[in-house]
């Protein structure tokens, strides 16, 4: 099976519910008033994430997406991740997703670390057996050492980074999916974390990865996208994309 | 068929077939709820112990009345209570409880659900080791009818519909969520747990005659007591879960898309 994911004319609003909306007396209010009033003062806001995206993305490819704060990136990714559903517009993925968006998503903070491993294997559909087999090899890879016993709340960010990592990359995966969230790790991981993610493309597989650091863009991905305000307004090669900032910046 | 229809069918689907997933997931948040406490999930059969005991020798000694004639009654009423009423309860947070899960990783709705009615099926089995050893202890053990395998299982479904129709708009209005927990204490009231149906004054029969949770408890006080639960319970249970069966597909039809929004 080949892995793709294609992205056509997609759109996303979102929807963000003000606290007053939130209650149930201003919808009846509403209802009372005929639904005008606190329309007019912006109840439910309908903010436009994503426009018109149209991407495909292949077997092989590490795409990178940059783009300013709240351009419209790790929004992507949930709709990448099968999170958000489109507004308008069609998604087709082939392959098993992986996604680490929120870096304690399915983490039990009171739990050990050697536990979350289990829970984030069990989140991710695996027998007790495979997760079992492979436990020695996240530990390892991980760095963590003797912490894997002690309580996920006692772990730093760039700790927490390291365990997320190591059981999200240690599984095979058709598709990863990954938010700014690396940074979190010290420069050793992040080399050996790149290393890992060279030999996961190697084996076929796709990548999509939202961040702002350039230099990790530069030594781990092969296509880059950017995004201002909800649209792309660059799709190509590194390279070209390197080309296309300097042209930018002149 | 409308394609929203198709995409809600499409979402049972899958919540059906990652069962082991939510089964496996409800375990871990069980005992997670209770990690670092000694007792463990064992917390969940103190309420009943602690009625059940309050019952047997706080009131009757201090009333001087004799309980022990209803006690078994009123018990099993209690742990019927747990599936019946307390889930009500517990429905509001289904997706705001797991809101974290819900924004990182594609799951169906259903399977929020499906977990929900698994802790809950769980919270009901401790529940019943404690409603058996409280019978033991007092000598009035009595062997279940086995239609309670068919009862709970009946049951199971009515929490899963009834956790759709208060877990999506509880994630919209969070008045609904705060409101919930209120409502279930007045329905706790007006369902014959603490009292018997038979008390109640011919005039006034019709307000447990039309509670569907009031056929639900008898229909597993029935068949916790060991006595096969009456025609009538049965059917109105099985009304009720088709009634809510047809209003939490609409809304799960309607809203699945939303939900993650609301968060």
């Amino acid at each position: 099976m080949t892995h793709r994911i294609k992205l056509t004319n997609v759109d996303l609003d979102y929807f963000v519910y003000s606290l007053r909306s939130q209650s149930l007396r201003s919808a009846v209010f509403n209802l009372a008033v005929g639904g005008k009033m606190y329309k007019a003062a912006g109840d439910v806001a309908a903010v436009k994430a994503l426009s018109d995206i149209n991407l495909e993305i292949v077997e092989g490819d590490r795409i990178a997406l940059v783009g300013h704060n709240g351009s419209g990136k790790t929004t992507l990714l949930k709709v990448i991740a099968g999170i958000y559903s489109p507004t308008r517009g069609e998604l087709e993925i082939d392959g098993d997703i992986t996604s680490m968006i929120a870096l304690n998503a399915g983490i039990d903070m009171e739990a050990t670390g050697l536990r979350n491993i289990h829970k984030l294997g069990l989140m991710r559909r695996l027998s007790r057996k495979v997760i079992d087999s492979r436990v020695d090899a996240i530990a390892e890879f991980s760095g963590l050492g003797d912490f894997l016993h002690l309580p996920v709340r006692t772990y730093s960010a760039g700790m927490l980074a390291r365990l997320m990592f190591s059981v999200a990359t240690e599984f095979e995966a058709d598709i990863l999916v990954l938010d700014e969230w690396l940074s979190a790790g010290d420069a050793a991981f992040v080399q050996k974390a790149a290393q890992r993610m060279h030999r996961m493309v190697e084996d076929a597989k796709i990548m999509v990865m939202a961040t702002h650091d350039h230099d990790l863009v530069c030594r781990v991905c092969n296509r880059v996208c950017e995004l201002q305000a909800g649209r792309i307004v660059f799709l190509g090669p590194t390279e070209e994309w390197l080309a296309y900032r300097e042209a930018q910046v002149a | 068929m409308p394609s929203p229809l198709m995409a809600a069918l499409k979402d049972v689907g899958d919540g059906i077939r990652l069962a082991p997933l939510w089964w496996r997931l409800g375990l871990d948040q069980t005992a997670s709820r209770f990690q670092r406490s000694i007792l463990g999930p064992f917390w969940m059969a103190c309420n009943l112990l602690v009625v059940a005991f309050a019952l047997a020798f706080l009131v009757s000694a201090m009333m001087g009345v004799n309980l022990m004639g209803t006690f078994p009654q009123v018990v099993a009423g209690l742990l019927a209570w747990s599936l019946v009423g307390t889930t009500i309860a517990d429905a509001q947070a289904i997706f705001l409880y797991n809101a974290g899960l819900m924004q990182s990783q594609r799951l169906p709705l259903t399977f929020y659900v499906f977990l929900h009615a698994q802790k809950a099926a769980t919270n009901f089995l401790f529940q019943l080791i404690a409603f058996w050893a409280v019978l033991l202890v007092i000598g009035r053990f009595a062997v279940p009818h086995w239609t309670l395998i068919p009862a709970v299982a009946l049951m199971l479904f009515v929490v899963c519909f009834q956790g759709f129709i208060i877990a999506i708009p509880s994630t919209r209005f969070r008045d609904v969520a705060y409101m919930m927990s209120y409502v279930v204490q007045l329905l706790f009231y007006v369902t014959p747990v603490f009292w018997m149906t038979a008390n109640v004054s011919a005039k006034h029969r019709w307000v447990v005659e039309m509670n569907p949770l009031a056929h639900q408890v008898e229909l597993l006080r029935a068949a916790l007591t060991g006595h096969a639960p009456a025609a009538i319970d049965w059917w109105w249970t099985l009304g009720t879960a088709g009634v809510l069966a047809i209003i939490a597909f609409a809304l799960l039809a309607m809203f699945r898309k939303r939900v993650v929004f609301w968060l």
